[in-house]
């Protein structure tokens, strides 16, 4: 079974207005509400494919309690860490001209809240591979993502992770299954601005080097992405344009449905990256996830090739 | 018993930051988490004065659940009907020293079945005495909303009490509410009427014109200027003679209409006492952001001045 780790989930608050201006009350209309995280959405996706998993995360308050049933709603199992707070609400404001992020960190982790989760994963008979996806709440202890691997190790399962470049940097050596940076992370991390094959070539064998068992190296609205298993890489790239209406959730969602024909089928890069490609596009081309509704015609639009071993 | 209803309740969402940029990320700290509603504030402030009443409302989703949950754990209890969507959530934002935004939601649309709903509540509440009326209409609500709630309460033989910056407040006079709550502002704006704190001979004229209209009585707030009561034969001025330090004036209008007829809906000859306590308590109320604790109250009770107008 995979497991989904999201340690700072959100609700995104999403509205719009006529002018923002300060000190003046601001009318706002058509607010959306929706539970939010990249592990999450990674479990959203899954489950579109018809498969099960468990989300795991920190939640608290009326907030972390409306993810929690949201989630259980759309079909996912969930074993939330239950925290003092309120998960936070992060607000996306459109005042015609521009767009707002509004941000919070979200409520504080305790020592003992990480413990909690720890034994979550130390008691998860069925966990085959545990995702980790996003970012870290408030007052997180200094090794509590290397402590996750380690729990996650020990009982034989496999970790991905979807993080940001330090925390990526820092975990390479744990050997994860698969990483999923994009193009500026891994430049970030590895140092090497990816135009072409050699580049993407000599990145991914640093990536190799530091420990990382696979990589899915994503290149943003380029449509395209590699895949190395240390082996060999393959370049997978759209042939079509899309409409972009919001990239937020597209990149959890290449990963589930990369993750969804490959973990069990090691072999099959061809038909993961088709998969993983056309649900990234269809998804951008959404609010939030969407419906999936293209990704069977998009994955036929995609074309893949191996490069030649250097 | 008194009932309050808040038709389009919300939660307060107050954060801090350093500066607002278009296009990018805004990291915020200090995120607080109120429920809030005029409503809610009149019924939680009438329950810190020992008066029971009764919350009424259309909540929706997680949001109205957790401003239902939050006031039931605070003692008081509601009978919400529920809506489809969620519960408003504004958002004001420190960006820096004076720059504050302020991004209040419509909030979640009602629909005639969700009025209807409310109706046959209404029409059920056999202790029902007197319905307080306070702030806006969520969107879609009928036109004629308000007055089909006034009739109910009026077939109870119940009385009512408006707090409503809405034009419509002109027309519901004429229903004879049995108190209303206007500041200056509202004066003007709703009824073209211009009264100065200084000028008893305006107020009182202003007075008779809302009582002409049919309002029974009128608690005009004046801000940190003072207040005036009257009751169509009587007209008091209140005021303190204190300096408070202010901090947010959300909440202070409800919180003195709660206190004012936390003495004077059961004891009406006492003007003088509910002024006083009105007052103190709007005093401690713009000194804590949302409610406070009422802490001050005593103490400044002290230092509110009340005279009746002699001049009519």
């Amino acid at each position: 079974m995979f497991y989904t780790l999201t340690a700072n989930p959100a609700v995104d608050m999403t509205t719009s207005c006529v002018g923002l201006e300060p000190d003046e009350n601001v009318r706002t209309t058509g607010a959306s509400y929706t539970a939010n995280g990249k592990g999450l959405d990674v479990s959203y996706a899954l489950k579109k494919f018809g498969i099960d998993s468990v989300a795991l995360g920190f939640f608290a308050g009326f907030t972390g309690k409306f993810i929690v049933e949201e989630t259980m709603n759309l079909g996912c199992l969930c074993r939330p860490v239950w925290i003092d707070g309120i998960t936070r609400i992060n607000c996306y404001i459109n005042d015609g001209e521009h767009e707002y992020g509004i941000l919070n960190p979200g409520p504080a982790l305790t020592p003992q809240s990480e413990e909690e989760l720890y034994r979550i994963l130390d008691t998860a008979g069925d966990l085959d591979c545990l995702v980790v996806s996003g970012s870290l709440p408030p007052r997180v202890s200094k090794d509590f993502l290397d402590k996750v691997v380690d729990h996650a190790q020990a009982r034989g399962a496999e970790v991905v992770l979807d993080l940001s470049s330090s925390k990526l940097r820092d975990l390479a050596h744990k050997k994860p299954l698969l990483i999923k940076p994009n193009h500026h992370e891994m430049a970030e991390i590895y140092g090497i601005k990816i135009d072409t094959d050699d580049d993407a070539r000599r990145a991914l064998a640093l990536a190799h080097e530091s420990g990382v068992q696979n990589v899915l190296l994503t290149m943003g609205s380029r449509g395209s992405a590699y895949f190395s298993n240390g082996e060999d890489i393959w370049y997978a790239k759209r042939e079509f344009n899309i409409k972009l209406v919001s990239s937020v959730c597209a990149g959890d969602c290449t990963l589930a449905a990369f993750l969804n024909k490959w973990f069990k089928d090691r072999d099959n890069v061809e038909e993961a990256l088709k998969l993983a490609l056309a649900t990234g596009a269809n998804v951008a081309e959404s609010q939030g996830l969407g419906d999936f509704g293209h990704v069977d015609e998009y994955s036929k639009r995609i074309a893949v090739r191996k490069l030649p071993r250097a | 018993m008194i009932y309050t209803l808040t038709a389009n309740p919300a939660i307060d969402y107050n954060i801090a930051s350093d500066g607002l940029e278009p296009n990018r990320v805004t990291r915020t700290r200090d995120a607080v988490y109120t429920p809030n509603g005029k409503g809610l504030n009149v019924s939680f402030t009438l329950a810190h004065y020992g008066v029971p009443t009764t919350i009424l409302g259309f909540f929706a989703g997680f949001s109205g659940k957790f401003i239902v949950e939050g006031a039931e754990a605070a003692g008081v209890p509601v009978k919400p009907v529920w809506t489809e969507g969620i519960t408003r959530v504004n958002v004001f934002l420190n960006a820096g020293p004076d720059t504050e935004y302020n991004m209040v939601n419509a909030g979640a649309a009602v629909t005639p079945d969700d009025e209807a709903a409310l109706y046959e509540l209404l029409e059920g509440l056999d202790d029902l005495t007197c319905l307080v009326i306070s702030g806006s209409l969520p969107p879609n609500t009928s036109e004629d909303f308000l007055n089909q709630v006034i009739s109910r309460v009026k077939a109870k033989g119940a009385e009512f009490v408006l707090d409503i910056s809405s034009p419509k407040l002109a027309e519901l006079t004429a229903e004879g509410p049995l108190l209303i709550k206007p500041n200056d502002d509202e004066l003007r704006d709703i009824f073209g009427i211009e009264v100065s704190g200084e000028d008893d001979a305006s107020v009182a004229a202003a007075m008779r014109e809302l009582h002409a209209r049919g309002v029974k009585n009128v608690l005009l707030t004046l801000g940190g200027a003072g207040a005036y009561f009257s009751n169509g034969e009587r007209l008091w001025f209140a005021k303190r003679t204190f300096e408070v330090n202010l901090v947010s004036t959300v909440c202070a209008g409800d919180s003195s209409l709660a206190a004012f007829l936390s003495v004077w809906h059961d004891n009406p000859a006492e003007v003088e006492r509910a002024l006083r306590l009105s007052m103190a308590t709007g005093a401690n109320v713009v000194e804590c952001p949302g409610l406070g604790d009422f802490a001050r109250v005593e103490e400044y009770q002290k230092g509110i001045l009340v005279r009746e107008v002699e001049a009519r």
